[in-house]
């Protein structure tokens, strides 16, 4: 008799685990430590300014935007918008804007071609970086929001990604290599 | 008179829409470490939980952190002389609303601890 309560409690714990990792607050620690590559260890032998110049150089390469820089505190703030063409197909119907020739005014601006094809309305992707180069060490983080063209909010995340710390400590530890003897 | 109690009513009224958005409140914590140690630490300790430093300035004493999040964070923390050392001011919003200031209490600590073993 206990045994499918247990299994249904089982069930229940394991289903809302997953709500755990968004219900965590960040404020508190709660939102778990930034995967390993997003911190490493500064190269000592160049200054912060030329590890600002180095990042900000990168960060432009990868198509973000600088919003802010702080040299005394060795901080670099950029932004970057993408196009996600066709995720606004998720919530639509795929044959669109009625009966033959119609089909006009839906969802402000965009073009309609017969069934279920529109162009000019993709939801756009907006990442945030910052990078902090400290005394001993950098971190860069990252979070993401995708916006749909009626300004509504569809996803938004933390995205401090390995995969992508990786790429930009690497990329920018050869900038700093390939500099030509400065300080 | 009749229509200057109605008058007198509207105003009443519609004087809660003309004021601006309040600051949010805000948590103070006394650190013994001069402004620009004291901003580095908390802009060190904002980035290890994850959030962007969306703008720093060390000659301000201002450093604003976001993070998406369902309801999005956005945080301010600010430095302001004291006797002995520096207050840090730190408030934010989530989701527009303002945050119950007791929830800075962990990060606030942190970066205390941060500077007192850092000395």
């Amino acid at each position: 008799m206990k045994q499918p309560l247990y299994a249904l409690m089982l069930l229940v714990a394991v289903a809302l685990g997953g709500c755990q990792v968004m219900g965590a607050d960040p404020l508190a620690g709660g939102a778990g430590t930034l995967p390993a590559a997003c911190q490493w260890p500064r190269e000592p032998a160049a200054s912060r300014e030329a590890w600002v110049r180095a990042a900000m150089a990168e960060l432009e390469a990868r198509g973000f935007a600088i919003r802010s820089t702080d040299l005394t505190l060795g901080v670099v703030s950029a932004e970057r918008t993408t196009r996600q063409p066709g995720l606004g197909a998720i919530d639509e119907p795929w044959i669109d804007g009625g009966m033959g020739w119609g089909g006009w005014g839906h969802a402000g601006g965009g073009v309609n071609f017969g069934l279920g094809m529109r162009i000019g309305d993709d939801p756009v992707q907006v990442e945030r970086v910052s990078l902090v180069v400290d005394e001993a060490q950098v971190t860069l983080t990252r979070d993401s929001r995708v916006v749909a063209d009626d300004g509504r909010i569809i996803d938004a995340r933390p995205y401090s990604r390995d995969a992508f710390c990786r790429e930009v400590s690497g990329a920018i530890q050869s900038r700093l290599l390939n500099r030509e003897g400065q300080p | 008179m009749k229509r200057l109690l109605g008058v007198g009513m509207l105003m009443v009224l519609l004087a809660g829409c003309a004021s601006l958005t309040q600051p949010p409140p805000t948590r103070d914590v006394q650190v013994a470490a001069a402004p620009d140690a004291a901003l580095a630490a908390g802009v060190a300790v904002l980035a290890e939980r994850g959030f962007v430093i969306q703008m720093a300035d060390a000659a301000l004493g201002r450093v604003d952190a976001v993070l998406a999040w369902r309801h999005g964070y956005a945080l301010t923390l600010e430095t302001q002389a004291a006797d002995g050392g520096t207050r840090l001011v730190l408030s934010g919003r989530q989701g527009g609303q303002p945050i119950d200031p007791a929830r800075f209490d962990d990060l606030l600590a942190a970066i205390r601890a941060r500077l007192e073993t850092r000395r």
